[in-house]
């Protein structure tokens, strides 16, 4: 595979748009090369707050932003049914808001006008008794309240989701491989490819390309410098907070201490609270919660829900929004609008940068984006990336028969068919294969907290691309649960190793990166019921044999 | 001379066993199991962890001679004169002190099943679920007799569907290691238990599993595929599922059937029972040793001037018989329902342990020692109640960790220090992870101190 | 009821664009003559909620849920409970360590997807017993959590 690689389309970026971008350019035949530098949006897709909102509070500024999520939600659930969950919102409003109850309400009867698009259910306007009998955590301070209706995502799963899709489609897509610089034409100086280098093997090639996009999320005005072109953005840091398991099913509104708007909201096993804003000049490489972050988050959701500091936070996630470029304004203000921007005029013809946006609007993004690559190209097919399903996304998993059928325990199933849909039960047929069908075990389980079967992780190398033992963590949601990967990583890590073919040293320092990943994320929040379970985590991890080799 | 022990772990056992055997009238309370419960199947007094950055070294630096367990103890207390060691080692002929400490516990645990094994002379390398190496020190029965050294051929056995152990990767990273310590001259294999299809569901869970190892249904059914896993010379290492009651003698029966040595590979949190089993070792030494045990939790300790009075405790409802449950009120503080207790004592020891058994908690955002109030020290021995645990996180998690290193401050007879530096109650003493300034997980002293401390706190109590 | 639209001027102020600015005049006006004519449907908000959200597995909060699911949230993923079940000759259809951990966690799935929880034949578990309600587990459980009556919950039918 490595040595030189030749498509029409390099995207460079494996994020929720570099993903995009590529399936959806591969729906229209056309090959793309996809690289990223770590693994499926590890950079900020994962740490949105996997929602496909409709950006209600956009609606004042944006309402084109609002119309564009809400219409692209809609494509979404269709495309990745298996993906998605309902999240109502409760939307408390208190005495002292600044926003009066009614004014809140015709801001929701307005988006309610958007809610057909994406398949959402109007707003409720509750009396303070018929909020808390719906929500009893709720404060009892409360006027009244109302709730409306969005859509909930596994951002890392569709991320993977798309560019397995255009893996399957005939893209190449690398994990792990990162851009270190730009192929130009010689003497022209247009760009027509990258030097690139695999960080697992140590290789270094080329990808060539007729047109290259550069879909580096935060990192686009890096990659842009490469090639000698200036993208501004301005960075906003955002934090969640991830409570062990769900606090509630409803998602519940929360405001800071400086008006911003934020929430705790279901999401896959767990409740999470955010998130923050805030302009990041660090590096983007070794992000960490803040503990002022951690105390405005906590200040803000208390006001709603106010037993919330009684709830165990495993662990915090964290990410850097690139936002576009605006001067003067608080980071709330700024827009979430994206551009594509074609740097023929600023030197390096070839080459394009996708910037800006929100998760919600990523198809749209990447279908606008393809177009002018397509443009460039002189392709002339129109996008079927709307109407097409992801992998998984085509039909309903019986989960009771796939369960009983391979003797896997049902809970495992379910949460194999939020991620795989329709492929799960592939996913538990080809281990039956591989282990010689009836003779041998049933599937097990490698982690308990979410679960994830050995199963999910065979085949997350074998069909997957899977690559390193942190991969697992946004891929399967491996060890991020209560016991954060002591009860699991280490067996998980046998399992890799097994079908990988890792030695010994390799797998030991497989599990130092994923520990230190997760200590990472920790720390910042650390405290209450988790003591205990970190005491084990050093336990586990220090007072066996400990990492060097 | 009436004394109570909070806490029914390896230290509170100690303190109590010893009380008892000096006389006195010993009552030890015990809410839940904690880390001792929790481990995996070694002693570590020092263990060394040479392949592991800041470990404790297996050849003394300035000699290059192998480091006796005793040694490094040494080494633990010279290198960081807050640890209990330093003054645990400090009484005349601390090496004889530490044998008889063994002893004493390999005598406690005998008629259970259980024997310490190894010795403080000389470290052994055992081998843990992922196929690691662990320099033991000592051991329990079960992986105790996995000594790595001591056997021409190890097999490991691959149990069909048990979770949590993979055997393939296990050998091979068994073998790497061997090889990094010139441990090569083993012929390493895997072998296969061949279970019958009545028990492939029942191998899906573990403890399970386990239990039924103990019975005679399932080892009449396992015993030709047990018998066909020996072979002369052999060391079988099982998965840590030996059998769940110790007096039941699973490993010894193993040994039997298949001809040859047979032993437990150290375990990890994803599959162990070696915890469960030395709990109820403990347990059942309490009883023999004329120890009574509550199991309950303790509210309140009445104190009088300088002296502990009495601890005030709820009794737990205990297990009941299969179908019969009395409704229990919601968790947290306890229901007026719960009997309540008091103990008239002359001598309290807390072994209530750190975070895992309670002993220290994080309360509304501060670092408590819930039952006294007593002050916190960190692994440096700063002042650190009050303090949010967060604050004594620092980021890199192989280095020190102050957090991990809390506790509290005793005086030479292991009495806790008030903020005056004092002692806070002339009758009151603290063994275990309960102690600070060390950190059981990095320094792999932890049951060593619990041990020892343990063993003093009795002592010192007894003479109260 | 005028308190209810407090705030106008600054939210009026911090339109961006003509377009939200017409949908704000029109859809508030509709708003205001629809409260001030009371021309507001009657029906129970919480019942149009649970009708709204039903097919995804919404019900009524329910309060033992909630405090179980508290409770369970210290759980350590020790397995000590696992070990004492088994040790009694426990085989509940759920071991307490799954109980504990997956129970109260998505159970909305469990509704939303008509399942009882655990209805499939998990490995391990052929047997269709109840948990007998021993509480071995409980009294081994380090951090309390009561994991019987996380069972019975488990067990009680769902609609």
């Amino acid at each position: 595979m490595n040595g030189r690689i030749r498509v029409p389309v390099l995207v460079v970026g494996g994020g929720i748009n570099g993903a995009g971008i590529a399936r959806d350019l591969a729906l229209r035949g056309v090959h793309c090369a996809l690289v990223e530098r770590r693994e499926f949006g590890s950079g900020t897709s994962w740490a949105s707050s996997g929602m496909i909102h409709g950006g209600l509070r956009y609606l004042q500024k944006d309402p084109e932003v609002t119309l564009h999520s809400c219409v692209d939600s809609g494509a979404i659930q269709r495309i990745a049914p298996h993906l998605i969950f309902r999240i109502p919102f409760v939307m408390p409003v208190f005495p002292e808001d600044p926003i009066g109850p009614e004014l809140v309400e015709v801001g929701l009867e307005m988006y309610d006008q958007y809610q057909p698009f994406k398949n959402g259910r109007s707003h409720t306007r509750l009396s303070r008794a018929e909020a808390l009998r719906l929500e009893p955590a709720l404060s009892s301070r409360i006027e009244c309240a109302f709730t409306l209706d969005e859509w909930g995502v596994d951002a890392a799963r569709l991320t993977a989701a798309n560019a397995l899709d255009a893996a399957e489609r005939g893209a190449v897509v690398l994990t792990h491989t990162e851009l270190i610089e730009w192929l130009r034409e010689p003497g022209g100086g247009r760009i027509v490819g990258g030097r690139m280098r695999d960080r697992i093997r140590d290789e270094v090639f080329e990808i060539e390309a007729d047109v290259c996009i550069n879909a580096g999320g935060p990192w686009v005005p890096k990659l842009a410098a490469l090639a000698g072109v200036e993208v501004r953005l301005r960075p906003g840091k955002g934090i969640h907070l991830v409570f062990e398991r769900r606090v509630s099913n409803l998602a519940v509104y929360a405001r800071g201490v400086d008006g911003r708007d934020m929430f705790t909201f279901p999401h896959e096993q767990n409740s999470m609270a955010g998130t923050t804003d805030d302009d990041f000049y660090g590096d983007l490489d070794r992000l960490e919660a803040t503990e002022d972050e951690v105390a405005y988050v906590l200040q803000a959701m208390e006001r709603s829900i106010p037993s919330i500091r009684g709830h165990r936070v495993i662990h915090t996630i964290q990410g850097v929004r690139p936002t576009l470029w605006g001067f003067g304004k608080n980071e709330d203000e700024l827009s979430r609008d994206y551009i594509v921007l074609d740097h023929a005029k600023d030197g390096a013809p070839g080459l394009f940068t996708i910037a800006g946006g929100k998760l919600a609007a990523y198809r749209l993004m990447a279908e606008d984006a393809a177009d002018r690559l397509c443009a460039a190209l002189g392709v002339r097919e129109p996008s079927r990336s709307a109407t097409t399903p992801l992998p998984g996304g085509d039909g309903t998993l019986d989960v009771l028969a796939t369960a009983r059928r391979f003797r896997t325990p049902l809970a495992a199933v379910v949460r194999l068919g939020f991620r795989h849909g329709t492929r799960a039960a592939k996913v538990l047929a080809d281990h039956d294969n591989e282990s010689g069908g009836a003779a041998v075990a049933a599937p097990r389980v490698v982690c308990a907290c979410e679960p994830v079967l050995d199963a999910e992780l065979r085949h997350g190398v074998a069909s997957e691309g899977v690559r390193r033992l942190t991969d697992c963590a946004l891929r399967v949601r491996l060890g991020i649960g209560a016991c954060q990967g002591s009860a699991c990583v280490g067996n998980a890590a046998a399992v890799l190793a097994d079908t990988l073919d890792w030695s010994a040293s390799r797998c030991v320092e497989e599990v130092r990166a994923f520990v230190d990943e997760r200590w990472r994320a920790v720390a910042p929040a650390l405290g209450g019921a988790h003591l205990a379970a970190m005491e084990i985590h050093r336990h586990t991890f220090l007072g066996g044999r400990g990492f060097t080799s | 001379m009436k004394a109570v022990v909070v806490g029914g772990g390896l230290a509170g056992s100690c303190a109590a066993l010893e009380l008892a055997s000096r006389g006195a009238d010993v009552t030890l309370v015990s809410a839940a199991p904690g880390a001792t419960a929790l481990s995996w199947g070694t002693l570590d007094v020092a263990a060394a962890s040479p392949l592991r950055r800041g470990g404790l070294p297996l050849h003394d630096a300035a000699s290059g001679r192998p480091l006796a367990p005793i040694g490094r103890m040494h080494a633990v207390a010279a290198a960081n004169p807050a640890h209990p060691y330093a003054m645990l080692l400090r009484a005349r002929g601390p090496e004889e002190e530490v044998k008889e400490a063994v002893a004493a516990l390999d005598a406690w645990l005998a008629p259970s099943g259980v024997r310490v094994q190894g010795s403080l002379e000389q470290t052994r390398w055992l081998a843990d679920v992922h196929g690691a190496l662990r320099a033991a020190d000592l051991a329990f029965s079960g992986a105790g007799e996995g000594d790595l050294d001591s056997a021409d051929e190890i097999a490991l056995v691959d149990v069909p569907g048990l979770p949590g152990f993979e055997v393939r990767s296990a050998l091979r990273t068994l073998a790497a290691e061997m090889a990094a310590v010139g441990l090569t001259s083993r012929a390493l294999s895997i072998v296969r238990l061949a279970l019958p299809d009545s028990l492939r569901d029942v191998a899906a869970q573990p403890a399970r599993f386990a239990r039924g190892l103990d019975t005679d249904a399932v080892r009449d059914a396992l015993r030709g595929a047990v018998g066909a896993l020996g072979a002369e010379g052999r060391l079988l290492l099982f998965p840590p599922v030996l059998g769940l009651e110790p007096a039941a003698g699973t490993r010894a029966w193993i040994e039997a059937t298949a001809g040859c040595r047979a032993a437990e590979l150290v375990g990890a949190p994803s599959l162990s029972l070696a915890g469960f089993r030395l709990d109820r070792a403990l347990e059942a030494a309490q009883r023999r040793g004329r120890v009574a045990r509550i199991a309950g939790r303790v509210q309140r300790i009445d104190v009088e001037g300088a002296r502990v009075r009495a601890v005030q405790l709820t009794v737990s409802q205990g297990a009941g018989p299969p179908g019969q449950h009395a409704g229990r009120e919601a968790p947290g503080p306890p229901s007026e329902q719960a009997a309540a207790a008091t103990l008239a004592c002359n001598a309290l020891v807390l072994a209530t342990g750190r975070f895992v058994g309670g002993g220290i908690v994080e309360r509304g955002g501060q670092l408590v020692e819930p039952l006294l109030g007593l002050p916190l020290h960190d692994l440096a021995g700063r002042r650190v109640d009050g303090l949010a645990a967060r604050q004594l996180v620092r980021s890199d998690y192989e280095g020190e960790q102050p957090l991990f290193g809390t506790g509290v401050r005793t005086d030479m007879r292991l009495r806790p220090l008030g903020s005056d530096g004092l002692p806070h109650f002339a009758n009151c003493f603290a063994a275990g992870d309960l102690l600070g300034s060390f950190d059981p997980a990095r320094d792999r002293t932890g049951f060593g101190v619990a041990l020892l401390s343990g063993r003093r706190a009795g002592i010192e109590a007894s003479s109260c | 009821m005028l308190n209810g639209y407090r705030g106008f001027t600054r939210e009026f102020s911090r339109t961006g664009s003509l377009r939200a600015l017409w949908m704000q005049v029109r859809t508030g006006a509709a708003h205001v003559a629809r409260r001030a004519f009371g021309r507001d449907a009657a029906y129970d908000p919480v019942e149009r909620f649970l009708a709204n959200y039903a097919a995804d597995g919404f019900r009524l909060p329910d309060a033992e849920g909630a405090a179980l699911s508290l409770a369970a949230e210290a759980c350590l993923v020790c397995g000590l409970c696992s070990a004492a079940c088994a040790r009694r000759g426990g085989e509940p259809r759920v071991d307490p360590r799954d109980a504990v951990i997956a129970a109260s966690r998505m159970a909305i799935d469990w509704v939303r997807l008509s399942l009882t929880p655990f209805a499939g034949e998990p490995a391990g578990c052929a047997s269709a017993t109840p948990c007998s309600a021993c509480r071995a587990c409980e009294t081994v459980c380090p951090v309390q959590i009561p994991i019987h009556r996380v069972q019975e919950w488990l067990a009680a039918p769902r609609s």
